[in-house]
């Protein structure tokens, strides 16, 4: 076949250093080259085929650069000066962020120090290239692949060296031929494989949307010498590694706290990795491990002479099958690949929790007592950390969807500010949602599609962004509530109507049940609440004096909770109508918050009244105050 | 001065001495102890050439596009150089890849017709390098573009491009609203098919419509609209029907405070010769919205034309601005497991409860009349269910 001579040898020699292999990886360019811009086009074409809305197919936006392995990884194996920051880079549109990380060695500068003609510094490059297709319109932001990078230096002692060297070219000899077909091999399986991988691993991941196809893979490049043979005198020294996400960006999508938070990530993969190694050389290990799967894949593939491509999925299936870290990357992928916090123990040894919202992040609507906190029923057996907190634990054990924040710290007895912090950690880790608290006057609606994608693209939402496939989510529905029906629920939200009008439809034996259903809802994000707002609409005879530079009635104050002034048309209009009544008191009192800014809630507990007292003034003054109901909104 | 270009540098690889800086301005913004960090970005593995890789580190993003040109005059038989760019590391450099990579294949240009490079020490009419980088750095700073005429036959012509905004996607049953006038007098300025069809933007002809009555082919049509799309000359919305159900979004609270939105309002929705009504009516008007009556209802509910107000004209003003939403109906199928093991292409599919029945009918290219029946046969032998969202 003709892809057996387009991609270079990869494994050097042993006895021809390092600059060898590197030019004869080199001089096969043009080949290669154009061996992997067919794979291209082979593979955006296969994005689009199996994709499930027809959108997918006729983006163009997806670039994908299929750089060999031997081109890439000198290039994100950066030299010290570079190690132990982070580390971004971008190829065409093709964005790379990682950790790179030294391991700093004492006995280092030896082997360094004694370069004779057996010893070779060199650079067995390893390399776990995943990458996906990202479709860019429904999710700007995604990961497209994570993939690791390592240097070894190899060292080994001078007195072995000699015979090392001739097991090393005899180990040529033998082997020579067969190995070189092989890594040719490797490489264009390498994007056959995006082909086979893309279909089987969406097939299996069809639940995250946001991840249109994706592909794994895992290459491992290195000297022949030192995995095949079983010469006790090379040994593999770890001297720096890099654990990188690749994703495609397109021009002007600069997303700067995306990478943020993906190099706050890697930090915390490369301490955990670097740990781990020191303690008992785990990367070492394991690539070890998945070297070996690696050649043994090669040797079926290349006794295998048929026609058939080479299938590279089962590599990777048999590497997450065999190696531990290529599970542990798999893993990371997945969750931050769908917006999802990751929570993996590295090595079953270090705890390593990551997720790609941002901390810092704060919503313009701060948290209330009448709010609430909606544990995800899907997490109900939330890990039960001998180390958490017995504050959170508490927490956990009352919450409920019906209990305001004032509620719970009445039964919890923990200061609301407290209660407050382990809220927001919970939602940070995607396991609750803070919601109104469940009342009879609360309206739900579904939530519209624009809508989904705008908090996408806000980056704060949680979601899984469920509503993308009512296949899955009807599924999960029937199992978590058999007597409902799906659609006769989504059905009944389709207009906007309190609570307490839904559950009047309902025998009072599903109450209870219903109200689950309304939670379940709100957490994969299918409804959302609408709220009131009053405006304060006053005639005026003659335009109202503005600033001369803007056209603006009054000013949006830059916090939106900020209680408004009256305007001196406003202010007549309250001395005309002055009959120094309870509600007229109560009505100017409430004044500030006629904006639109201040939702019913959110008045009534700001000047501690109830919804009786609220209603009468709003029905008592009418004829000057304009109730709108929409959703909220962090636009302002 | 300050701009986004912090510095300009050409670097190349030099027989003896690797990877080097060969010129920079600002001159000695980078020190070379600094540059030797990064070299192996600059002048990479020859298969990484002619690409634009952007580095970023020292708190900085260096923007660079490595060219390497073969021949047998030069050492190695291979020149390899970049012309980098250093930027604050904040600043989205993604816009001037484009400038990058003309800048770095002028170069190349430039070296196999009159080595330009290779002899960079002689003495020329051409203008040196250096100079080049300086004024490139001063105008791309200053204006945003930049002309320099190399020699007779070269002139580096480079400009700076926002982000264009991606064209959308016009669809057969859009309706196009112009949203600000287009002077037409001097005609002969103007594209001949652009004119035809601009007395037929009225914001009621929708987009096939408008191809039927003006006769011109439907795809010229919405090239045509996407252009003014494009320019911000023309919105396009749904097609307005009775049946629509309409709802206010949290950006009515814009209409409430600004005036002149206000009164941008009341003149575009009061039919002509009436008079205007009060904004408060007007407000309470979109405000009643809130409640999910088809349009119809709300328009004998409160009397829209007897208030001298346009129906089409209120509800268009409310879409353009994005203060008011149209909920769309989604057929979805009641049994949902179905689609699972059907085919991505599959008919049924359209009933996934993700597309809206506007869709659906650009989809199977039929009217909204007949639409209806047509799913209840995709259906068969299951049923659907209309929800709204």
């Amino acid at each position: 076949m003709a892809f057996r001579q387009q991609h270079p040898i990869m494994t050097p020699a042993n006895n021809s250093g390092g600059g060898g292999g590197r030019g004869g990886g080199g001089g096969s360019g043009g080949g290669s080259l154009s061996g992997s811009t067919e794979s291209d086009n082979t593979k955006s074409a296969d994005a689009g085929a199996p994709s499930r809305a027809g959108s997918y197919a006729t983006n163009d936006n997806q670039y994908i650069y299929n750089l060999s392995s031997e081109i890439l990884t000198p290039i994100l194996t950066p030299k010290p000066t570079l190690c132990d920051m982070s580390f971004e880079l971008m190829i065409e549109n093709t964005k790379f962020i990682g950790h790179p990380t030294l391991l700093s060695n004492d006995d280092e500068s030896d082997s360094d120090g004694d370069s004779g003609d057996e010893q070779h510094h060199q650079h067995h490059q390893h390399h776990n290239h995943h990458q996906d297709v990202v479709n860019e319109d429904v999710n700007n932001q995604k990961l497209t692949s994570s993939s690791m990078s390592r240097r070894f230096s190899t060292s080994s002692n001078k007195s072995t060296g000699s015979s090392h060297k001739r097991s090393g070219s005899q180990h040529k000899c033998k082997d020579g031929k067969q190995h070189g077909s092989s890594s040719s091999n490797s490489k264009n399986v390498n994007s056959n494989d995006k082909d086979s991988s893309n279909n089987s691993n969406k097939d299996k991941d069809s639940g995250s949307s946001s991840s249109t196809t994706k592909e794994k893979e895992k290459r491992l490049e290195s000297s022949t010498n030192s995995t095949s043979s079983n010469s006790s005198s090379g040994s593999d020294e770890l001297t720096m590694f890099n654990l990188l996400f690749v994703m495609s960006t397109n021009v002007g999508e600069l997303n700067e706290n995306r990478d943020n938070s993906l190099k706050r990530c890697a930090l915390k993969i490369a301490s955990a990795l670097k740990h781990e190694q020191k303690r008992c050389g785990y990367i070492s290990k394991q690539v070890h491990e998945i070297m070996l799967v690696r050649d043994g894949w090669l040797t079926e593939h290349t006794l295998d002479t048929g026609d058939d491509k080479p299938n590279h999925q089962e590599l990777t299936d048999r590497i997450l099958k065999k190696s531990q870290l290529g599970m542990e990357i798999k893993k990371i992928y997945d969750a931050l690949n769908s917006d999802r916090p990751a929570s993996l123990r590295i090595n079953n040894w270090i705890n390593l929790h990551l997720n790609i919202n941002n901390p810092d992040y704060y919503s313009d609507y701060p948290m209330r007592p009448y709010h609430a906190l909606l544990i995800n029923l899907d997490h109900s057996t939330l890990p039960a950390n001998t180390d958490t907190s017995p504050a959170l634990q508490r927490l956990l054990d009352v919450a409920k969807p019906t209990k305001s924040f004032r509620d719970l710290q009445l039964e919890t007895d923990l200061p609301l500010s407290y209660l407050y912090r382990l809220s927001s950690h919970l939602v940070y880790w995607g396991k609750a949602k803070i919601i109104n608290m469940l009342t009879k006057n609360n309206v739900y609606v579904l939530t519209p599609p624009t809508k989904i994608t705008d908090n996408n693209n806000n980056n704060n939402s949680s979601s899984n962004n469920n509503n993308s496939s009512y296949i899955d989510i009807s599924n999960k529905f029937n199992i978590q509530f058999p007597e409902f029906q799906f659609q006769d629920i989504l059905l009944r939200f389709s207009s906007a109507r309190p609570l307490a009008e839904h559950i009047s439809k309902f025998h009072q034996s599903y109450h209870v049940t219903f109200l689950q259903i309304v939670c379940w809802l709100l957490q994969h994000d299918l409804i959302m609440q609408l709220h009131t707002y009053i405006h304060l609409m006053i005639t005026y005879r003659q335009q109202p004096t503005t600033s001369p530079n803007t056209p603006l009635l009054y000013q949006t104050p830059h916090f939106p909770m900020t209680p408004s002034h009256l305007l001196p048309h406003e202010i007549a209009f309250f001395e005309r109508i002055d009959d120094s009544t309870k509600s007229y008191l109560l009505f100017k009192r409430l004044v500030p918050y006629f904006r639109g800014q201040h939702h019913l809630e959110e008045i009534m507990w700001r000047e501690n009244i109830s919804r009786e007292d609220l209603n009468k003034i709003l029905k008592k003054y009418k004829s000057v105050l304009i109730q709108v109901t929409h959703e909220e909104s962090i636009v302002t | 001065m300050e701009g986004p270009i912090k510095c300009i540098f050409y670097s190349e690889f030099h027989n003896i001495y690797g990877t080097k800086i060969f010129y920079q301005y600002p001159e000695g913004f980078i020190a070379n102890d600094v540059f030797e960090g990064f070299a192996e970005f600059i002048i990479p593995k020859p298969k990484l050439c002619g690409k634009v890789i952007t580095l970023t580190a020292f708190d900085y993003k260096i923007l660079g596009y490595p060219v390497l040109l073969q021949d047998v005059k030069y050492h190695r038989n291979a020149l390899l150089f970049n012309l980098a760019m250093v930027f604050d590391k904040h600043t989205d450099t993604t816009i001037y890849h484009n400038i990058i990579r003309k800048l770095g294949t002028i170069l190349r240009t430039l070296e196999t017709e009159t080595e330009y490079l290779f002899n960079q020490s002689k003495v020329r009419d051409q203008p040196d390098l250096l100079k080049i980088l300086e004024t490139l750095y001063i105008e791309l700073n200053s204006y945003g573009e930049s002309t320099i005429t190399v020699d007779d036959a070269n002139t580096i012509n480079v400009k700076l491009f926002n982000k264009p905004p991606e064209p959308i996607e016009i669809l057969d049953h859009q309706v196009p609203v112009l949203i600000e006038e287009i002077d037409t007098s001097n005609a002969s300025e103007w594209d001949l098919t652009l004119l035809q069809i601009l007395p037929y933007i009225d914001g009621v002809n929708y987009v096939s419509r408008i191809s039927k009555l003006t006769e011109i082919d439907i795809n010229l049509v919405k090239s045509c609209i996407k252009h003014l799309v494009y320019y911000s000359i023309v919105k396009m919305v749904d097609i307005f029907q009775y049946s629509n159900i309409y709802n206010p979004t949290p950006l009515i609270r814009k209409l409430a405070s600004n005036l002149d939105m206000q009164s941008e309002c009341s003149a575009f929705i009061t039919t002509p010769g009436s008079t205007i009504c009060s904004f408060e009516t007007i407000f309470m008007l979109y405000a009643n919205m809130s409640t999910d009556t088809p349009f119809r209802e709300y328009c004998t509910e409160n009397e829209l034309t007897s208030l001298g107000i346009d129906e089409r004209s209120f509800i268009i003003f409310g879409v353009i601005n994005g203060f008011l939403r149209r909920k769309q109906r989604y057929p979805i199928l009641n049994n949902l497991k179905l689609l699972e093991k059907l085919p991505q292409n599959d008919k049924k599919r359209l009933l996934n409860g993700n597309k809206s029945f506007d869709e659906i009918c650009c989809i199977l290219s039929v009217g909204m009349d007949v639409v209806e029946k047509l799913l209840s046969e995709i259906a068969e032998p299951d049923q659907y269910t209309v929800i709204w969202k």
